[in-house]
């Protein structure tokens, strides 16, 4: 069951995957909002040309490196952060084969608020450039900002889900139990502030518009990603996409519930899983059309007032409501 | 129900480290067999310009922090450079003695009520 849940479901097959499935829907209704065809030519509906453009990166490209560049150890990163982001979808229930144990949450944003923005800092220190020093250091002072907002977004739905199951901050409970918080007239409102929150910072973490000043196109040509190229551009992308991915998965099951109360393999369960999960992307991808670029101090304090404060905030009266 | 569960998050710590290593493994395999093993060597890219322009235009280490601390956190900047490095040692004494104090005044009330607690 282990080698299941790490070769196909939830791991490496499954995730890719959906990550290359997220990146076709985001782009094709990018598309539609912006009167664009968006991928069409390869498979139905362009379904395919994610990951057609996957593999002609990895397989047939070839990489430009300079001679300031370390492309072995950039690509060892690479690899390393799409691990961590594999390894830590088998806290949630999605997974056949479940780690849990009390406070997994923190090994949860061990693995994907650690490893995933030093694998992507290091990727790019490694394929020096000018652009891409201008691009890693805006890269890391949103880090800065969106990670600890990251962790305060979902600690507060954890905290109260999984508080009365005997496994304290564990994903497992809090996923079984976040629905039941939202039919709390006393709990909504942190739920919801919760979800503002992590919506924000799903946007940033994205690096989709307004918060895509790291790799502004116009200015700094891909911020970070300047030098990738061939393989190494590959991995970066899936990289991104899976980010998104778990990021989304995150809040379709820490704070929307997943697919409770109905169980996994039920028609309704799996139905209000996918709905949830599409309907959070879908946010994301809109509010990605509505805004244009921010410049990086209206980023950082866009990120401050709506995702910190109202995270800040929740947390606060989670932990009211749960020691007072 | 498959899997392991922990009575520790030290346990789940090791275990999920491990098994990243474990599909670190795996992925780099499919990469190494899949990947296009061509290099093409190539100077960085500088939008057409010679390297040596890179010199006088490299941001530097120094603004690494510039949009979080010059703009983001602005205030914070201003209280600094007006109250703590006016370039008066005094002023410098002045706050630093005041945040110590603080600190010192709440160790103080919290190793009470440890104490008091026992």
């Amino acid at each position: 069951m282990l080698a299941i849940s790490i070769l196909v479901f939830p791991g490496i097959l499954f995730l890719i995957s959906l990550a290359l499935f997220t990146q076709w829907y985001y782009r094709k209704l990018s598309g539609r909002l912006q009167n664009r065809m968006g991928p069409t030519y390869v498979g139905p509906a362009g379904l395919l040309q994610p990951l057609m453009d996957l593999w002609k990166l990895i397989h047939v490209k070839e990489m430009a490196v300079n001679k300031y560049s370390l492309p072995s150890l950039a690509q060892f990163f690479g690899l390393l952060g799409i691990s961590a982001l594999i390894t830590s979808l088998l806290l949630f229930p999605l997974s056949p084969y479940h780690v849990t144990g009390p406070y997994d949450f923190l090994v949860f944003i061990y693995l994907v608020s650690l490893w995933v923005p030093l694998s992507m800092l290091i990727m790019s220190l490694s394929m020096p450039g000018p652009y891409t020093s201008t691009g890693v250091s805006r890269l890391l002072t949103f880090i800065t900002l969106i990670e600890p907002s990251f962790f305060a977004a979902l600690l507060a739905p954890v905290a109260l889900a999984s508080a009365r199951t005997g496994i304290p901050y564990s994903v497992l409970e809090a996923s079984k139990n976040a629905i039941y918080c939202w039919t709390n007239p006393l709990l909504l409102p942190i739920m919801i502030l919760s979800l503002i929150a992590a919506i924000v910072v799903l946007q940033a973490k994205a690096m989709f518009q307004p918060f895509n000043i790291p790799e502004a196109e116009q200015e700094i040509i891909a911020g970070y990603e300047t030098e990738f190229s061939g393989p190494l551009l590959g991995l970066a992308s899936l990289m991104h996409d899976m980010d998104i991915v778990v990021t989304a998965i995150a809040i379709t099951y820490l704070i929307l519930g997943g697919p409770y109360p109905f169980p996994h393999l039920s028609v309704p369960g799996i139905i209000l899983l996918i709905v949830k999960y599409m309907a959070v992307v879908t946010v994301a991808t809109i509010i990605k059309n509505a805004f244009g670029r921010y410049r990086i101090e209206q980023a950082l304090n866009t990120i401050f007032k709506y995702a910190l404060i109202p995270a800040i905030v929740a947390l606060i009266l989670a932990m009211i409501y749960l020691y007072a | 129900m498959y899997g392991l569960i922990a009575g520790d998050p030290g346990t789940v710590a090791l275990a999920l480290s491990l098994l990243m290593w474990v599909v670190f493994g795996i992925l780099a395999i499919i990469y190494f067999v899949v990947r296009n093993n061509r290099v093409r060597r190539t100077d960085v890219y500088l939008s057409g310009e010679p390297e040596s322009i890179v010199n006088k235009l490299s941001p530097s280490p120094a603004n690494l922090y510039w949009g979080f601390l010059k703009k983001f956190a602005h205030g914070l900047y201003k209280q600094l450079r007006d109250k703590v490095h006016t370039g008066n040692l005094q002023d410098w004494v002045n706050f630093m003695a005041g945040w110590y104090g603080l600190l010192l005044i709440l160790a103080i009330i919290v190793g009470i009520i440890y104490l008091l607690k026992w």
